[in-house]
């Protein structure tokens, strides 16, 4: 024979059920509010469109300029004074050396001419210290096109002018202004160097 | 008390020693406590290719190799002989020395660095070093023990590399053998034994001319400095049976940059290279360039 456990009487199953009811919606709402208050998407929620990314790409411009920061302040340094003319021109050295460039008179400014030994062909970058005009030609005196110029930094404060080239292999003069500045840094650097 | 005999004592002393006798004897009949035990590894074979690039702008229509400061050149014989080449396994031996032992810190670079940042550090005299080759480094300097394992050769001789060609040679022998002791290696270090080459030198256009227009040039290059190779491998009971060492020495096209031609060629007949302490040390600074890249694969 089978005996049923009584059923407990109506009005206490209510009351039990209805207490439930209440806690769970209240811990509910807490739950929503703390994660609301900590600015996590709440429970169930789908995730957030503009989650930021989990690793930073690298910024070879950045590292360039912390590179040519560290040649700037090395121990590598020369020391050339530009010529009135090509064919005396100094070479300015490049393997993260610092050249201290003296820029004699020129008329009624300052200018001079610097060889540049372009051992490799590809795209070259020329930083300087102070923003002079710059030209660039090759052997045969064919100008030769800056093909970008950056003058903010954000990683080196020395740094004033940053000109981006296409050189061939072989013997280029970079002409330096007519300027009023007697002197500036210029660190050369090109082809597979990295930064 | 009971009586032992008197000769009890005498009689175990003398079984004692026939027994370390026999021992002996039996170790000695073995030979295992006096031979050479086995290497846990050996180089097994690997091939060397030799090859000096022509990059795009380093050759002008005629074929000449041009220079970075206004010349061009033309190679007779077609190219350049080394003799032999050979690779010296350099390490510390012993246990104690795993690969793990000299791991740094990029944020805290070793003595000698400033910088260490995108995969390299920067070295106090402006060289740009890649973090294995800096982990290599203070494994090779721990102690002062490094030392070389085993000279691995390749024979080149009578072999001419043109500029843009590629020649490449089986391992020919191991000095003094191929096997490899307990210990780490860090480091595969390549020596050309000469490089030698002969040919013509004029002035790009734009240069000035040099006297006597189109001249001709001998070059000799011996006592080079190694070019230093990155590998570090354990070697103990778990190391593979043998490994194999396949490379590949790009020799710079930069050799030949920054070679004052006019100033060599102010005397008469042929511009002998090697008789110019300035051309030497240059050609040499040049080399340095070079890239020496291997693989040691189990």
């Amino acid at each position: 024979m089978h005996y049923k456990t009584a059923e407990p009487a109506e009005p206490a199953r209510t009351a039990r059920t209805a207490a439930t009811s209440v806690a769970g919606a209240f811990s509910a709402a807490l739950v929503l509010a703390s994660c609301a208050m900590l600015g996590y998407p709440a429970p169930g929620a789908s995730p957030s469109p503009t989650a930021p990314a989990v690793t930073p790409t690298p910024d070879p411009q950045a590292a360039l300029e912390e590179d040519v920061c560290g040649d700037l302040g090395g121990s590598k340094v020369a020391t050339l004074t530009a010529a009135a003319a090509t064919d005396s021109a100094p070479a300015l050295q490049g393997e993260h050396t610092r050249n201290n460039v003296t820029l004699p008179a020129s008329a009624s400014a300052r200018a001079g001419f610097l060889k540049l030994e372009s051992t490799e062909q590809g795209e070259w970058g020329l930083f300087l210290t102070k923003n002079v005009p710059v030209k660039i030609t090759d052997a045969t005196g064919k100008a030769v096109a800056i093909s970008g110029t950056r003058t903010t930094f954000a990683k080196c404060q020395e740094l004033k002018a940053q000109h981006t080239a296409t050189l061939k292999v072989g013997v280029h003069y970079l002409e330096l202004g007519p300027t009023s500045e007697s002197d500036l840094a210029i660190v050369v650097e090109g082809g597979e160097e990295e930064h | 008390m009971t009586r032992r005999a008197a000769w009890l004592p005498a009689a175990g002393a003398m079984l004692a020693g026939a027994g370390i006798l026999a021992a002996a004897g039996v170790l000695g009949v073995a030979g295992c406590a006096w031979a050479p035990g086995a290497a846990f590894s050996e180089i097994r074979g690997g091939t060397l290719a030799l090859q000096l690039p022509g990059p795009a702008g380093r050759m002008d229509e005629a074929g000449r190799w041009l220079t970075s400061n206004g010349y061009a050149l033309a190679f007779e014989g077609g190219g350049l002989r080394v003799g032999t080449v050979s690779v010296a396994l350099v390490g510390t031996a012993g246990a104690g020395t795993g690969a793990g032992a000299a791991r740094f810190d990029p944020s805290r670079p070793p003595s000698g660095y400033t910088l260490c940042h995108a995969g390299h550090c920067h070295r106090t005299d402006g060289a740009l070093v890649p973090y294995s080759e800096v982990e290599a480094e203070l494994i090779r300097g721990t102690g002062g023990a490094a030392t070389t394992i085993a000279d691995l050769v390749w024979d080149f001789r009578g072999v001419t590399i043109s500029p843009g060609a590629k020649e490449t040679r089986p391992l020919g022998r191991c000095d003094p053998d191929c096997l490899l002791g307990r210990g780490t290696i860090a480091g595969a270090d390549l020596r050309l034994a000469s490089v030698a080459a002969t040919g013509t030198v004029e002035a790009s256009p734009g240069t000035p001319p040099l006297p006597g227009g189109k001249r001709t040039w001998t070059l000799a290059l011996t006592g080079l400095d190694a070019l230093k190779g990155t590998v570090v491998r354990s070697v103990d009971r778990d190391a593979p049976a043998s490994f194999s060492l396949d490379g590949t020495l790009a020799i710079s096209d930069k050799l030949f940059d920054g070679l004052d031609w006019a100033a060599l060629a102010s005397g008469a007949g042929t511009i002998d290279l090697r008789a110019s302490p300035g051309a030497a040390s240059t050609l040499a600074a040049n080399y340095a360039k070079s890239n020496w890249s291997f693989e040691l694969k189990p």
